[in-house]
């Protein structure tokens, strides 16, 4: 088919579906407080969410990267029965309502779930503090960087692993220096997507880890609230995690969050 | 050199790999300080047989390196050293540190590797090089670092695998220089993939040719060349081809008698090659022909292949032509009877 030509039937539902996302990013912005918005985003609170915010997404991202690029690594790699039922698991969280994943991790880890008294002689206390925070934001974002390094390992043939093998390096040595940074870039864009998915994780964290200020209100759950007492500084507050968004979009942009070329 | 120090030995193997429905089944024996080109058409299972001794490839059956069995071994306990076709160097490494990779992962110290990559790479005319990324190298220097890093690992026995077929014609006459100087001073076993019989003639000790699967010919260059076991064989290794030396556009080869060349200056050590089809014959001296190459000799073999005939002619130096039926019947020549073969300069390939 030549390009260009845009047929009626599809330009308007297609029209549609575009105002259908922009409208309400401008309603946003027609009713933002733009004179009062230092204000309103020096309060106290806000700064209190944002800081917990960028504390807990960081290390979600963190625990994510140190965790899952070896989980996608086993997914792509090796091969073991299960391994699609694995894989299969391991996205779940992506079309899991992340109100279920915060029910699930109360029970799993809350201080009557199943693994709480093992925990709690661990001295480890999940429900309702900032570690349960980040465990609900793992929870919901770390799939994003399994299935972005898992593609890029799956997609990227063994030559160079083979050749690493033939010159005496073992699985570790491969993994770490030859691995690693061919995937590299793949890390990068798949942790910026977690990092953006775990800043506006809202169900899991009011589920899992309560919404108490300064220890478990991020962000979206300060936005949530004071859009029934405040919705000036609500709006403020939506503002910021869309500029947030905004800057990811542009990080992923970026050259070197692309797949790097391969010879 | 690089292998200093490691024991040499030789490398007996006896090779089966399953793969859908093709097999291959090769057995093959490779001496110390020995060249053997694996020599065969795409899919003769050339590339598969290398892999299968470097451990890349599942395969049954013994691979024997100096009496000691490796079949069981994962490729990087194997001591091969392996120069891939498409040089596979890290691309976030620079050449030096390619090189350095091997020597490292068999727990070298930085320091040392480095020492010794830059020593190899110096060697192979790459000293100013060391700090580029493989991006900033040309397809040759690129495959001059692949065989300084096969060899930096110190391999107990050398794969290449179609190390020139990814470079241009100009390219690759360089890269065989050094290719030809490596393989000659390295002391251990070295198998050369290849599909181009003119690499095989001038790189390999012996050659063993590989067919569907299986081996149809084994042999020193001489013996693949004169004797083609498969029609394949013959339209690719069927070369005529001579040592000698090269003064002033005349080869004296080694064997016997001079052959008029069209090199121009060039001297020194070279190999020339004839291809059959370019060998005229002739029942009586001829007269007028621009055939600078004339021999007189005796029909030796007669031997019929399909349209083409192959005519083995007994002179000096001696020389296969390959004419049509027809063109034979027309001569009316048996073997015993005396002919004139033919040859122009301008067909007469010559490497030095």
């Amino acid at each position: 088919m030549r390009r260009g030509r845009l047929p009626v039937v599809l330009a308007v539902p297609a029209a549609l579906g575009l105002l259908f996302l922009l409208l309400p990013l401008l309603g946003l912005l027609a009713r933002a407080p733009w004179h009062g918005l230092p204000h309103l985003l020096g309060d106290s609170t806000v700064l209190q969410a944002l800081r917990l915010s960028l504390i807990c997404a960081s290390s979600a991202t963190a625990l994510s990267v140190l965790l899952g690029v070896p989980l996608a690594w086993v997914i792509a790699r090796l091969r073991f029965p299960g391994r699609r039922v694995l894989r299969a698991l391991v996205t779940l969280p992506l079309v899991l309502p992340p109100v279920v994943g915060g029910v699930a991790l109360l029970y799993a880890f809350g201080r009557k779930g199943v693994f709480g008294p093992a925990l709690s002689a661990l001295h480890v206390d999940l429900s309702f503090t900032t570690a349960g925070v980040v465990a609900a934001e793992t929870f919901v974002a770390m799939p994003f960087l399994v299935v972005s390094v898992e593609g890029a390992l799956s997609s990227s043939d063994l030559r160079f692993e083979e050749a690493a093998a033939t010159l005496g390096a073992g699985a570790w040595t491969t993994f770490r220096r030859v691995t690693v940074p061919l995937i590299g870039p793949s890390v990068g864009a798949g942790a910026v997507l977690t990092f953006a998915r775990a800043l506006g994780e809202f169900g899991a964290t009011i589920t899992f880890a309560g919404n108490l200020p300064g220890t478990t209100q991020t962000l979206p759950l300060a936005t949530y609230i004071a859009l029934e007492t405040d919705p000036r500084s609500a709006i403020a507050l939506a503002l910021l995690l869309l500029a947030v968004s905004i800057a990811v979009l542009l990080l992923l942009r970026e050259r070197w969050l692309r797949p790097g070329p391969q010879s | 050199m690089a292998s200093t120090g490691t024991a040499v030995v030789s490398l007996h193997a006896e090779v089966e790999v399953r793969r859908g429905t093709f097999t291959l089944r090769a057995a093959l024996a490779c001496a110390a300080g020995e060249t053997l080109a694996v020599l065969g058409p795409n899919g003769a299972g050339k590339s598969t047989l290398l892999r299968a001794l470097a451990g890349l490839e599942p395969a049954t059956g013994p691979v024997r390196v100096g009496g000691r069995d490796v079949s069981a071994l994962p490729p990087r306990l194997r001591g091969a050293g392996v120069v891939f076709q498409d040089h596979r160097l890290f691309p976030h490494l620079s050449a030096r540190d390619n090189v350095a990779f091997g020597p490292r992962s068999q727990g070298g110290r930085r320091r040392d590797a480095r020492a010794e990559a830059d020593a190899l790479l110096l060697r192979l005319g790459l000293g100013d090089l060391g700090a580029r990324r493989p991006r900033e190298l040309s397809g040759g220097q690129a495959q001059r670092v692949a065989l300084a890093r096969a060899l930096a690992g110190r391999p107990t026995y050398l794969l290449l695998d179609e190390p020139l077929s990814a470079l241009d014609t100009e390219i690759r006459a360089e890269v065989r220089g050094f290719l030809r100087t490596t393989v000659d001073g390295y002391d251990g076993p070295c198998l050369l993939v290849t599909h181009d019989a003119v690499e095989a003639l001038t790189l390999a000790d012996r050659i063993l040719v590989l067919e569907g699967g299986g081996v149809v010919q084994e042999g020193t260059p001489t013996q693949v060349a004169r004797h083609p076991a498969t029609p394949y064989v013959a339209r690719l290794v069927g070369l005529n081809f001579y040592r000698g030396q090269l003064t002033g556009g005349r080869l004296t080869v080694d064997s016997g008698g001079e052959i008029a060349c069209a090199t121009g200056d060039l001297s020194g050590r070279a190999l020339a090659t004839i291809r059959p089809s370019a060998v005229t014959l002739f029942a009586d001296r001829p007269h007028g022909t621009s055939a600078r190459n004339l021999w007189p000799g005796r029909i030796a073999v007669v031997e019929v292949a399909g349209e083409r005939v192959r005519v083995e002619v007994a002179s000096t130096p001696p020389v296969v032509a390959e004419v049509t039926a027809a063109a034979l019947a027309e001569l009316r020549v048996r073997p015993g009877d005396e002919v004139w073969a033919a040859v122009k300069a301008t067909d007469v390939d010559v490497r030095t």
